[in-house]
């Protein structure tokens, strides 16, 4: 098959066609295969590099190499390389935004010291690496010296903005390891920037001596930035705060962007690269929360999806596999691979252990800066356009910014698993409660009156129990300016206020707030489920935007792996009290006894009246339960004959609550035929609580029973 | 260990000593000692006939990745991304350069079919003189680098 595009004579118009569709597939296959890397726990960005390699001759012009040839052909390839470089210069730029001198202060010696092996460990290891493959992966018009500065720098990179998330992420950025790997990283990324200028000007001159003026006049304009140039940015920032409470208007915006080209053009102008200008205009600009998150919003989004992509892509058009054609080469991939974890890995984790850290955290730290990321991809690809770097060498060297990348996640879990960070002392969980229910509140409509129940259910303990009100912050799925320790931070303390506001609106003692980073909500709250100990969770219902079933998206989930007992609470202004009467349909299922448990804990709590609605007899151990309340509760039991959801709605008239077992029968489970969930949650007039029974959970009235003759069915799990 | 201001100072005299030493002495040995292979990237237009790759001299296309090579021989009027295809490592021609200038390249052209092919050349300063064996005739060459 031929595309039109190609059979015409390149033109204009053929070139911007061409380029208008190489650009919506690289976006489309960017995202896609970063959700897809996601999936697997490993950041977008992999994806989004593995995407860009997916489009270049190593895959698709190995599949389909005349339609590669005509999607690809080399006469779009400067205009993509343009696009490509405009992406880096702002993404540098939103890399020195990012950059936050107070990383460096007051972190300790320790940090410092441990930054600095870890920079220097494997640029040595490079600069050793390149003794062996100069001979074999370079040539004549490459003067050995550059050669090894070069290798020396590319080993030595670490790329801040995926360490921040994954730490992030994992509730780690507080933490002492934490601290310390974002200021590695961030010592890193300066020095690996600054080294990367002084290599280009040793390059591009040819050995150290001819650099030296153009090192000089790189530290002279890093001088005027970090003095004249911070100086007029923070009287624009004043300026800014003044007449716009910080927020930056378009004429600002294009103010600041054409600070940073100029500032690109400069650093070129010199020697070094535009990238070194764009990232230390983003590195001087004044650190005021406002303005810089204005601004960072306003230049992420474009380059992150549109720009950036392109940059991948064009990395992958240049990355040949092919050329790893025979066995000595691939020995010399998995050799570069071997150096650069060793120097990085190695440095870093020997510094962390000699400065204190125990070996866990120390190699836990020395596989974080072990991350190269995309910040390796810059480099390689300043490599190649100045011909210091073969292809082939390009070519590992991008596999090992991959592998290197790639292991990061699975190794960290393994060396240091989550359960060891020391989230179990961080959370406040009570020494012994006798009942435990975790509340996950997110819709401040309903979380008040979730609160009230579960405080009313754990009422029967007194003091003894305890409520864990909790607000899981999620990150977005893609790289983005709110990831960064600091604005996380800043979202952690807003989730706190607004627990602090409802625990004070709720006024009860036995309430202990979480607020959490999350990935991932419903696996976060199975695992503080199991770290609180929490008998039941509590959830709130609202109805899901885009599936049919009322208990579909994260309710679902979190019913089928909690490992504890769920609650779904569908609240119709419910207010507890002596009088109020509660209604439990009795089909004989273990969900149905756990309602009936939850059911006796509210009127034992309240004084409320129960009704149980009775479709079978009751099984032995349901008997015995009612036979012990039966004196401390009024309860009734009726014979239920009725069709099910004609009846429940009929009951729920006269009800306070509903408290109902998930069941086909009731119409609380998904069932091939009789009633649907939505529509009992539809017509029911009150509130309902419909509950879902863990096999191994403990039933819910054993600590109300320990002074009571206990039937031995009631106190071991059903 | 705790980092005093000491032992801090001690530290990063001997990283900075240990750094700008072994450095030294690497860049010292590699440049003395080592000779990377020259650069011969590139397309060579052909001074011989060959009827199965047209009239015009044929082109020998190098792609080199250090001592690495690969080739693809050619007609002149191939297209594009055929001329181009040695450069991204997809040539049907590989083989290596030592220390000397000489280059031993095997692989298959096509002549109409798929043919195995061997070149044995010498490079220096642009210019190329070699032999080529196919279909058991062993023809002189010599050529010239284009400009870019």
């Amino acid at each position: 098959m031929f595309l039109p595009i190609a059979a015409t004579t390149p033109g204009e118009v053929n070139i911007l066609l061409l380029l208008l569709i190489q650009i919506s597939i690289i976006i489309a296959l960017s995202r896609g295969m970063g959700l897809l890397f996601k999936k697997i726990n490993q950041p977008l960005v992999i994806g989004e590099i593995v995407a860009g390699i997916m489009l270049g001759p190593s895959f698709f012009g190995l599949l389909a190499p005349d339609l590669s040839a005509q999607l690809f052909p080399p006469v779009t390839a400067p205009y993509l390389n343009i696009l490509a470089q405009m992406g880096l210069i702002f993404f540098m730029f939103l890399v020195g935004l990012e950059f936050n001198s107070e990383h460096l202060r007051g972190k300790g010696q320790a940090a410092m010291v441990v930054s600095h092996a870890s920079i220097v460990a494997p640029f040595l290891l490079g600069a050793l690496l390149a003794l062996y493959l100069y001979q074999s992966l370079s040539n004549d018009t490459v003067p050995f010296i550059s050669f090894a500065l070069f290798m020396g720098a590319a080993m030595s990179v670490t790329a801040f903005p995926v360490l921040a998330r994954i730490l992030t992420e994992r509730n780690l950025h507080k933490t002492y390891l934490g601290t310390i790997a974002i200021t590695c990283a961030a010592v890193d990324d300066v020095t690996a920037w600054c080294m990367l200028a002084f290599v280009i000007s040793v390059v591009r001159s040819g050995d150290m001596l001819a650099a030296l003026p153009t090192t000089l006049l790189a530290v002279v304009y890093i001088a005027f930035m970090l003095t004249v140039g911070r100086m007029l940015l923070n009287r624009l920032a004043d300026y800014v705060e003044a007449q716009q409470n910080g927020k930056l208007t378009q004429l600002m915006v294009a103010i600041i962007f054409v600070g940073m080209l100029v500032s690109a053009m400069i650093t070129e102008l010199i020697g070094i690269h535009t990238v070194f200008g764009a990232f230390l205009f983003g590195a001087v600009m004044p650190q005021r929360s406002v303005f810089v998150r204005d601004l960072a919003e306003k230049t992420e989004d474009f380059t992150i999806v549109f720009l950036l992509p392109i940059f991948f892509a064009y990395t992958g058009l240049r990355t040949q596999f092919g050329l790893l054609n025979d066995g000595a080469l691939w020995l010399d991939c998995a050799l570069v691979v071997f150096a650069a974890t060793l120097g990085k890995f190695g440095g870093s984790t020997l510094a962390a252990k000699l400065s204190g850290l125990s070996w866990r955290e120390a190699s836990a730290l020395g596989v974080l800066m072990n991350t190269r990321g995309l910040m390796e991809l810059i480099i390689l690809n300043i490599g190649l356009d100045l011909g210091v770097i073969s292809p082939a060498l390009f070519a590992m060297m991008v596999i090992m910014a991959l592998v290197t990348t790639f292991a990061t996640t699975p190794v960290l879990n393994w060396v240091y698993p989550q359960r060891l960070f020391g989230e179990e002392d961080a959370l406040p969980v009570a020494t012994d409660p006798t009942y435990a229910i975790l509340v996950p509140v997110a819709n401040p409509d309903s979380e008040q009156g979730l609160v009230h129940l579960a405080v009313a259910l754990a009422r029967p303990e007194g003091l003894a129990a305890r409520v864990y009100p909790v607000n899981l912050v999620r990150l977005g799925d893609e790289y983005t300016y709110t990831d960064l320790p600091e604005r996380v931070t800043a979202m952690l303390s807003q989730s706190q206020e607004r627990l602090a506001v409802l625990v004070a609106e709720v006024q009860s003692p036995i309430l202990q707030p979480i607020s959490q980073m999350s990935e991932d909500i419903t696996t976060d709250l199975c695992r503080l489920a199991k770290q609180t100990g929490a008998d039941l969770v509590l959830l709130g219902w609202h109805r899901p935007g885009f599936v049919a079933d009322p208990l579909g998206g994260k309710v679902r989930r979190v019913l089928e792996t909690a490992p504890t007992d769920v609650a779904v609470f569908v609240d119709r202004g419910l207010n507890l009290g002596t009088g109020s009467r509660l209604v439990v349909p009795y089909g004989g299922t273990v969900h149905d006894l756990l309602a009936l448990e939850l059911a006796l804990r509210l009127a034992l709590g309240h004084g409320a009246n129960l009704t149980v609605l009775q479709t079978t007899p009751f099984s032995r151990e349901t008997r015995d339960l009612i036979a012990v309340f039966q004196e401390r509760v009024n309860l009734e039991c009726i014979a239920f004959n009725q069709d099910p959801v004609e009846g429940l709605v009929e009951a729920s008239r006269r009800a306070s609550l509903l408290v109902m077992g998930t069941s086909p029968q009731w119409g609380t489970e998904r069932h091939l035929f009789g009633p649907t969930p939505d529509e009992l949650i539809t017509r029911c007039q009150t509130s309902l609580l419909i509950v879902r029974h863990h096999r191994n959970a403990t039933p819910h009235l054993e600590s109300l029973l320990t002074s009571t003759v206990m039937p031995p069915a009631l106190v071991s799990p059903r | 260990m705790k980092f005093t201001p000491t032992t801090t100072v001690l530290y990063y005299v001997g990283m900075t000593g240990l750094l700008i030493g072994s450095f030294t002495a690497i860049v010292n040995y590699g440049t003395a000692h080592l000779k990377a292979p020259q650069s011969i990237s590139g397309k060579y237009r052909l001074a011989m006939n060959l009827s199965c790759l047209g009239q015009a001299p044929p082109l020998l296309v190098i792609g080199q990745s250090g001592s690495y090579l690969n080739a693809d021989l050619l007609a002149s009027d191939s297209p594009k991304d055929r001329l181009s295809r040695a450069f991204k490592g997809n040539g049907t021609i590989h083989g290596k350069i030592d220390g000397t200038d000489s280059v031993n390249l095997t692989g298959s052209m096509r002549c109409p079919g798929a043919q195995p092919v061997t070149v044995a050349a010498t490079f220096q300063q642009g210019k190329v003189r070699g032999t080529l064996a196919f279909k058991d005739q062993v023809i002189p060459f010599s050529g010239q680098i284009e400009p870019t």
